[in-house]
Formats: structure tokens, sequence, C-alpha cells
């Protein structure tokens, strides 16, 4: 509708951004649509009120003292000298130790990356892993810093296939602090848009499973690309890495229809899931419903569609990612869908399940 | 005066501003402090570069302390977006304000999620055209119109009564 393209270009409008062409067109538009000319006088009394209270806020601020103590030191003590010196004149003392733990980062993006998962550094290599941003907070003791570099570095390329889907183990770096490996999942019925923490892997070898430290995953165009950390492991023995329950997806439509004033389940088999919708919303050009189901039935419903009673498509997307509680999945759906549409269908192509059994990879230390 | 004391000279009166200004843009106090230091560190790098003296001081780090948040956001901002219930549902009346005071204003833009707030502070505090803010976050422009747009919408509503909607449920 016209007023509604008109009321989004009204914030840029009010401010003089727009240039003589599009100015014009909606100043034509104001003179003649009383609504929207009083939306625009509404739109610069709000826009004049953020940005005053903002400002003010701003000026009104102070820097809290740690930040203010933790910048001067950082300053006085790493930036003017070069980094070689800082190290031998002062690696006693906590400032130094940050800003060789700092150089060494600096130096080598690909050992951030590998530090970015390490519970112990977290926020700090989390902002590393792009080499342009280089300085960071979180002093650390010498001694942690130069027990990552990995004593021993074995290359493998070792698969284990179940179900369609491929666990490949690429590398394991063993370190005196922690054992690495890097691994990947792939397969076409793999679901990449279930969390990553549905992929915990498991490490064990003759004396029973090696402690899991963190894990981090990276999500790939066709696969997913993990990073692991285990406590260190024992030389000449044989260890399993697996992998259970990965999320694959099967076709199985699931769907309700909602009328004016009700849902009811319309095709497929909701029951089976024990999934039910338990609310929608009504807006002036959308539709947000929520559906819920018991989380071990299903991880992830997908494949969505909308359509009316004559069959026409409406633009549908899913809203967040599905949430769990108190062992109950939730998904909410956003339909696009004008007013004076009175029936409504959704129906999900594909569940997503934990697939039963396991991956495994074997490999000698 | 050595180079560091003119440069802290000119820099602790605008720490306080532009220390809030990074909490602004990135949404909490602990990424505001990497970010300062960070813009520090490379503003005192590049400070005897900068020309125009202490005049020209304060515009001149607060341009590198923005562009090192927006940085951050950009990387952030990587996932593709999606939108959650609390964007869609209206909020709840508050009292009706002839006047919002910095902090209330502050209050409202901080309850708005990252995506939205990022384009207020970016459009409202730092000035910025939203070309400028579609090429700074890496989005967009479409987006950050339709962003500027429900986020005002949303703090209208916080800042003054709003209204309701129809809802089903069963």
């Amino acid at each position: 509708m016209q007023c509604e393209r008109i009321r989004r270009e009204l914030p840029a409008f009010v401010r003089g951004d727009l240039p003589p062409r599009e100015r014009a067109e909606i100043e034509d538009h104001l003179s003649t649509c009383p609504l929207c000319a009083e939306e625009a006088v509404a739109m610069k009394g709000l826009g004049e009120t953020i940005q005053h209270g903002l400002k003010q806020w701003v000026d009104a601020g102070e820097c809290p003292p740690a930040v203010v103590a933790r910048i001067e030191v950082h300053i006085r003590s790493a930036v003017r000298r070069p980094w070689w010196r800082t190290w031998q004149a002062s690696a006693g003392l906590v400032a130094a130790a940050a800003a060789v733990f700092l150089v060494l980062l600096g130096a080598r993006p690909e050992f951030a990356e590998q530090m970015a998962s390490v519970p112990l550094l977290g926020s700090l290599a989390a902002q590393f892993i792009t080499p342009d941003l280089n300085v960071q907070v979180a002093a650390l003791s010498t001694e942690s810093v130069v027990q990552q570099k990995p004593r021993r570095v074995i290359d493998l390329d070792v698969s284990g296939t179940k179900d369609g889907v491929i666990l490949t183990l690429q590398k394991v770096e063993i370190a005196d602090a922690f054992t690495r490996l890097l691994y990947v999942v792939r397969g076409t019925t793999l679901d990449k848009q279930v969390a990553a923490t549905a992929y915990e892997p498991q490490l064990s070898g003759p004396n029973g499973a090696i402690r899991l430290r963190s894990y981090s995953a990276t999500q790939r165009k066709d696969y997913i690309q993990f990073a692991a950390y285990f406590d260190p492991i024992p030389a000449g023995q044989v260890l399993t890495l697996s992998l259970s329950g990965i999320p694959v997806t099967a076709a199985e439509p699931v769907g309700w229809t909602i009328n004016q004033d009700q849902a009811e389940t319309a095709n497929g088999h909701p029951d089976a899931l024990g999934a039910v919708m338990v609310a929608w919303v009504r807006q002036e050009n959308r539709v947000l419903a929520t559906i819920q189901w018991p989380e071990g039935r299903a991880l992830h419903l997908t494949g969505w569609s909308a359509t009316d009673a004559g069959g026409k498509s409406y633009p549908l997307r899913e809203y967040g990612r599905p949430v769990t509680a108190n062992g109950i999945r939730i998904e909410q759906l956003v339909v696009d869908v004008p007013p004076g549409i009175p029936r409504l269908t959704l129906t999900a192509g594909q569940v997503v399940r934990h697939a039963p059994g396991s991956w495994q990879v074997s490999f000698s230390n | 005066m050595t180079l560091e004391e003119r440069f802290f000279t000119l820099y602790r009166p605008e720490q306080g501003r532009l220390f809030r200004t990074a909490w602004a843009i990135l949404g909490n106090e602990a990424d505001a402090g990497d970010a300062l230091q960070e813009a520090t560190i490379r503003a005192y790098r590049a400070f005897d570069q900068l020309k125009g003296g202490a005049v020209a001081f304060p515009a001149w780090i607060r341009r590198i302390l923005v562009n090192t948040c927006t940085q951050i956001l950009r990387k952030r901002m990587r996932v593709v977006p999606v939108e959650r219930p609390e964007d869609l549902a209206e909020e709840q009346a508050a009292p009706e304000l002839d006047i919002a005071l910095g902090s209330e204003v502050w209050e409202a833009v901080k309850s708005l999620d990252e995506r939205y707030r990022a384009v207020v502070v970016l459009r409202f505090l730092n000035d910025m055209q939203l070309e400028e803010i579609a090429t700074t976050l890496d989005i967009p422009l479409g987006t950050v119109k339709s962003r500027l747009h429900t986020a005002l919408k949303m703090l209208r509503g916080r800042l003054q009564a709003s209204d309701g909607e129809r809802r089903g449920a069963i």
C-alpha cells in the first residue's frame, strides 16, 4: 500500500536525507494524506526526543575506573616498546604477560582460531579470529601461553558413515594441556539448522572416556567443521571419537489450518509427534503462529509452507530458532499475509530427529 | 610534555562519553570496555598524525571508536537475521512522558534487540545517513530503512502508551 511505503521513508525524509525527487514525491503524498502527515510530525518529534535523550545520556557518562586503569596500563607498558623487548624486560609482570600473549596471537591468526574455544580464553580469542582486531584484555600467565603449542600433530582422514551422514576426523593435535580434534560432519540429510550442541563428541580409549573441555562449530556451505578440546591423551593407545544422535531430516508432512477464530489439524500427523499449535496472533499483514511438541519426538519441524483455501502460497519464515523449555520444544512462524484471508494452512514438510546409534572413528596415538 | 602525557590530557575528558557511545552501539558494558581499549590504542598509535590539535581530537577519536564498534557489529551480524517474538508483540502501556529524560530514552533504546538498537544509535547518536549505516554494517539499504521503521515503532510504544491487537488461542 502506498502509505506503508511512504511511512518507511519518513525517518529519512524528516531529517532531510532524501534526494530531491523522492523528497518531492513524499511531500506530494503528505499534502493529500492527513494520516501520513500526522505520522511525519510524530516521527520528527520522536526522532528529536531519541537524539536528544541519547546525547544527554552519553554526555553524562563516566568510564568505569577498572576500564580506565586497564587502558592506561596497556598503553604505557605495551604499545610503545617493540614486542620482543617487552617480553625480555618484564616477564614476571601481569601486564607484560598480557602483552606477550597479545603479540603471539597477533602474529599467528590460525593460532587464535585454535584458542577460540578453549574455555579459559573465551572472549579474548573469539575476537581474534580475524586478525584485524588485534588487541584484547585478559592477562594470562606465561605458562599457559607456552603450553598451547601442540607437541605432536597427527594428520588423518578417517571417516565413519551411517544413514548418509559422514563423520571425518581430519587432525589430532596433542599439547601438554589439551588434545585438539578437528573433524567434519557432512551429508545431504544433515540438518544444519539445529544447534551445534546436538553434536557433543565423545572420546574414549582403553581406560575409559577422556574428558571433554569444550568444542566449537563453524557452519560451512555443505558441512559443519568442528574443533573439540579434550584432556591430554596418553601415548600408544587406540582412541575412538564418536558422535551420537546426529540430527537428520525425514520428509513427513505435519500441519494445521487457522481459520478466523480457531486452529484445527488439517493434514499430516502432528499427533505422532504430539505437536500442537498453541496460539496465533493476527496483525494487519502477518500471522504469528506458535507450535510446540515434546522434545524427545523431534528436534525441529522444517520445510514450512503457508497456503490459503485457493492454494495460493504466502511467504513464511521461522521466527528464530526453536527453543526448549521444560522438555517442550517451541517454534514460531511468521506468515506475511494480507488482511481478508479467512483461512490459512501451515504445513511442515520435514521432521528433524536425532538419528539413532552413533558414528565412530578410531585412531592411534 | 611527552607524547603520552599530551595524549592522555586530551583523552581523559572524552573517556566517559566514548565509553557510553561504545556501550550504546554494542549493547553491553563489557564489550564497550574492550572496544574502547582497542580504539584508544589505535588512536594512540595514530596520534602523531592528527592535524588540528586539541580542537580536532574529540571528533577524531570518536570516529575511531565508532569504526571499532561497527567492525565488531559487522562480525556479529554475519549470522542471517531472524526476528523474535518480542519484535512483533506490542509493549504494555508506559506512562506518557512529555519530556523523555536521557536515561529514560536510553532504557528504551537499550531494551531493543541488537539489530534495531544498532541502527537507532548510529542514526540518532552518531548522526549517520542511512546509506552510511548500510555500508558500515554491510547490510542492504532497504534493511536499514525497515529496521529503523520497526525500531521507531517499538520506541514510540515504549516511550508512550501503545495499542492492542487481536489474538487467538486454543
